[in-house]
């Protein structure tokens, strides 16, 4: 079996789905002969051809419209988004309508479409594109929110994602994109969405985190595990709907919480699990619910980028810190 | 007007545009035309061109030799310009921004 990056996961995934489903269509800004921005796409153009692999204009809200009427009538749209900053001009079309038509018509129209954006920081990207905003697009109810942390979840979720009857917004950390490779299985088989993933199972403490922010949190457990501390990580994976079932068992297994994400801190979507935790496991909890998160600040530019994003230092701090009390 | 040059430095823009469009985007390019026009006319020459490339280098090389010699900002400075005044409710990020202080930076 051939080893894949997260990147060329996403594409065997399309290919795939492409492949499986005459419904199926990608739609974005140099998608098509240029293969993607991130080269996402690289191929599906020449082997899928014009009809399917849609090189559209520059305009992210007409893209997104498109893809609504699309969706509605029957098609499977994928939409690629290049960077979470052009994300923002699409909020229009999302929220006011690709999260209400089912709903608005009671279940009439649907809206099965995906939009892919890269986001996340970390690759000393220019301003507005190095953005964690997943939280704007998690306040909005009837949106799915998935969020993949390796290739094969990428290509899995992904699957998933397009094969769902719902609007989905997958958010591709763009810092796993070439950072590792490993084995995926292109077979169509598609990974559960709404579910957590335990990537490591622990007694001590539990660290919540989801996309890139899973390589800091995995050397944080391993160097924890060294000193004495046994830590679970939990991978959201899909933001929304939670699964809080997962967080909430480990919590009450570990009875600590030490939730790590990227985005802000204020308004970042850590404070729905905190909530989430404080409201139904508060007795299971031996010490206050911690977040390591970025700063509450506009995303740097490269000079000060390491200094915003969480580090290892800083999750292990928390950690050790939530491991104090008893 | 579509642009010449490649998107970023990394962009293989002949991998999805023919040379020849290219080369017919160039000769219509209107600073191009502007030129023709004005050394036509007898008010611009090679050496007026010349003279202006050298002056446009200095300017930019002299705006590069300035960025590269300015130090990064301190860690702080990135929650020091969100508001005209700092907020209570950023005051312990601050701080623990400045306590990681510069060195993994």
């Amino acid at each position: 079996m051939a080893e894949a990056s997260t990147v060329q996961a996403v594409n065997l995934a399309l290919a795939r789905a492409l492949e499986d489903d005459p419904r199926v269509l990608l739609l974005g800004e140099d998608i098509g002969v240029n293969g993607g921005v991130f080269r996402a796409t690289e191929g599906l153009h020449a082997r899928f051809g014009a009809a399917r692999v849609v090189d559209t204009p520059l305009a992210e809200l007409g893209i997104t419209g498109l893809a609504i009427g699309l969706a509605a009538q029957g098609f499977r749209p994928v939409v690629e988004i290049q960077f979470m900053g052009f994300a923002y001009a699409t909020i229009d079309q999302l929220l006011n309508h690709a999260a209400r038509l089912r709903n608005r018509t009671r279940g009439r129209l649907t809206c099965p479409l995906v939009m892919r954006v890269p986001f996340g920081g970390g690759v000393h990207a220019p301003e507005h594109h190095s953005e964690s905003g997943e939280a704007l697009f998690t306040a909005a109810p009837g949106l799915r929110v998935v969020v993949p942390s390796s290739p094969g979840r990428a290509y899995g979720l992904l699957l998933a994602a397009i094969r769902d009857p719902d609007p989905v917004v997958f958010l591709e950390p763009k810092r796993l994109y070439r950072a590792l490779e490993e084995e995926v299985v292109d077979d169509g088989v598609a990974l559960p969405l709404d579910r957590a993933f335990v990537l490591r199972e622990g007694e001590d403490v539990t660290l919540v985190t989801w996309g890139a922010m899973t390589l800091e949190v995995l050397d944080a457990a391993a160097t924890l595990d060294a000193e004495g501390i046994s830590a679970e990580v939990v991978d959201v994976a899909t933001l929304r709907p939670l699964d809080a079932a997962t967080i909430l068992g480990s919590v009450e297994k570990t009875g600590r919480c030490v939730i790590v994400h990227e985005a802000p801190l204020t308004g970042g979507y850590g404070g729905e699990i905190a909530a989430r935790v404080a409201e139904h496991a508060l007795t299971a909890l031996l010490a206050p619910i911690r977040r390591v998160t970025g700063w509450d600040t506009v995303m740097p530019l490269p000079r000060l980028e390491a200094r915003y994003m969480p580090s290892t230092a800083r999750i292990l701090a928390a950690a050790r810190e939530v491991c104090s009390w008893s | 007007m579509a642009r010449l040059a490649a998107h970023p430095p990394a962009d293989d823009a002949s991998r999805y545009r023919a040379q020849v469009d290219v080369e017919a985007r160039f000769a219509a390019e209107p600073l191009a035309r502007l030129r023709r026009y004005l050394t036509a006319i007898g008010a611009w020459s090679k050496s007026d061109e010349a003279a202006l490339g050298t002056a446009c280098d200095s300017e930019i090389e002299a705006a590069v030799a300035a960025y590269l010699a300015t130090p990064p900002q301190p860690p702080e400075a990135m929650v020091d310009h969100l508001f005209a005044t700092l907020p209570a409710d950023l005051e312990a990020q601050r701080a623990a921004i400045m306590a990681a202080g510069n060195g993994d930076g």
